[in-house]
């Protein structure tokens, strides 16, 4: 390497990489396998730094191939559900299922003996009670969730349209002010 | 061996809960446990080796007089007690020097081992210094046609991979493509596996390299990919192999129930490509079906009779039961 390779001019150089079996991949695993001959020359001569080039050479031609699998990928934008600005940047992509078959590290898991209860229960087809889904409730008028009770809870707002009774206003309308039936009372 | 240990609190629950056998597995936990004859350079390499697993591995520094062909029992003891599945065991003698065990357990017992015997090694920090974070996923390479078709082979690769692949995830950030680890082995991989002497065996090429990606202005899509080599740098020897048992490696490849592919019934995939299924509908009831708004069961008139007579019969497709129905009223 005499003259010096700018960054354009290893810009240039070709992104594909010719080999006579494909090689295959496993996208889940970040990996390639390359099943193509070796060059057994090169591998079992004395020259350390030709079979160190030539070993280089391989390894940038599957990191390229895997490179080009990947970016194929589809891509996701917006970043991953972890509530952690700096993990929104940066594009991602989904990566698929591992191919590769690989021991597992502990047997698969025996589902438990139903204990006495759980026993008793299915069999009477008692199910677990609801529990308390606390005080928001989703409003679909506002978009938003608002309490249901409590301070400016939903139980407590006053309706937004109250018919005003003829007999009971004397005559102006709106302004003797509203007392229909569905406002609050206001304290003393 | 192992006193089962009640928990006394959530939190000790939920410890053991994580390392109770469980559907969809943790990432795999490894051991460096150093031999009573394990020299600094075998214990460098496996420290090296260890910088591309963090932060799941642990080191051990005390040196253990263990024989793992002969007797593996401590070592299970270790896996077990450390919820580490990969073990790798450095020693050094006269007969195997700078060799490197490595073994698998499966229910903590072991599952399958090799030896690399380290015939050249050069360290981390003999090449320039280029720090990779912890705990980013590697690019793995296998060159060589050796590795699909020689059965050693396949069990190193297939621990290799095993080692190094880390945290399975899903979504993969495109500024964590980072290194590359390439193994490659020479040879075509026509060599007899009963053959005894393992001299023969091509050895095997450990590199690792850094990722430098170039981006081509006028095309925008790929980025040429170039590799500066971190190390560490290895040349490792096949030695002694224990292959797994078959009926434990048949457990041990179990897939559970739900991350089996669900296969729909009645949807099938033809050789074109395109998506089949059955649609069952459910049995007619033909005393039930309205033939009097059916234009082409009427009757016709007699000219057309001896014309017609054999397309209905083609052209219609009904059950058995109608036809003879149907020729009853031409016949009329």
């Amino acid at each position: 390497m005499s003259e010096s390779t700018s960054m354009q001019s290893i810009g240039t150089r070709p992104v594909t990489v010719e080999r006579a079996i494909p090689v295959s991949y496993d996208l889940g695993n970040l990996s390639v396998f390359d099943t193509n001959m070796i060059d057994s020359e090169i591998m079992s001569s004395t020259d350390e730094a030709k079979k160190e080039v030539y070993l280089q050479s391989l390894a940038r031609d599957s990191a390229q191939l895997l490179v080009n699998q990947i970016l194929a990928l589809p891509v996701v934008t917006g970043g991953r559900t972890g509530g952690d600005v700096n993990h929104n940047d940066g594009v991602f992509v989904k990566l698929p299922d591992p191919t590769t078959q690989l021991p597992r590290e502990k047997p698969i898991p025996v589902a438990k003996p139903l204990t006495k209860w759980e026993k008793f229960a299915k069999q009477k087809g008692i199910t677990p009670k609801g529990r308390n889904t606390g005080n928001l409730v989703y409003d679909e008028a506002k978009g938003e969730w608002v309490k249901k009770w409590g301070y400016k809870g939903k139980n407590q707002e006053e309706p937004w349209l109250v018919e005003i009774d003829e007999k009971a206003a004397n005559g102006d309308g709106e302004e003797s002010g509203n007392k229909g039936k569905g406002t609050k009372k206001s304290k003393k | 061996m192992m006193r089962i240990v009640k928990p006394k609190n959530a939190r000790s629950k939920r410890a053991m809960e994580n390392r109770s056998p469980k559907a969809i597995e943790n990432t795999k936990k490894a051991l460096t446990v150093r031999g009573s004859t394990c020299g600094v350079l075998v214990q460098n390499a496996m420290t090296d080796i260890a910088a591309y697993k963090q932060p799941d591995i642990k080191k051990f520094q005390k040196r253990n007089e263990i024989h793992p062909f002969e007797d593996a029992s401590s070592l299970e003891f270790f896996s077990q007690k450390n919820d580490a599945s990969l073990i790798i065991f450095g020693s050094n003698s006269k007969k195997r020097p700078n060799n490197l065990t490595w073994l698998r357990t499966f229910n903590f017992q072991v599952l399958d081992m090799f030896e690399l015997k380290i015939l050249n090694y050069k360290t981390m920090s003999d090449f320039k210094k280029l720090t990779i974070n912890v705990g980013m996923k590697p690019l793995i390479s296998f060159v060589g046609p050796i590795f699909d078709s020689h059965p050693h082979f396949q069990m190193v690769k297939s621990m290799l991979l095993d080692f190094f692949r880390g945290e399975q995830i899903s979504m993969l950030d495109l500024a964590g493509l980072q290194y590359i680890i390439s193994v490659t082995a020479s040879g075509d991989g026509n060599i007899s596996v009963y053959s005894g002497d393992t001299s023969n065996l091509p050895s095997i090429n450990f590199r690792v390299y850094k990722i430098n990606t170039y981006k081509n202005k006028t095309q925008n899509k790929v980025p040429r990919v170039e590799l500066e080599e971190i190390g560490p740098r290895f040349d490792f020897q096949l030695g002694r192999v224990r292959e797994a048992d078959p009926d434990m490696l048949k457990q041990a490849m179990r897939i559970p129930k739900e991350l089996q592919p669900k296969t729909k019934k009645n949807v099938e995939t033809d050789l074109l490509g395109d998506k089949v299924a059955t649609i069952h509908v459910g049995k007619q009831d033909l005393m039930k079906l309205q033939t009097r708004k059916m234009k082409g069961l009427k009757k016709r008139r007699k000219d057309e009779f001896e014309d017609e007579g054999d397309d209905e019969i083609e052209d219609v497709i009904v059950s058995d039961e109608e036809q003879p129905k149907k020729r009853k009223r031409q016949i009329k």
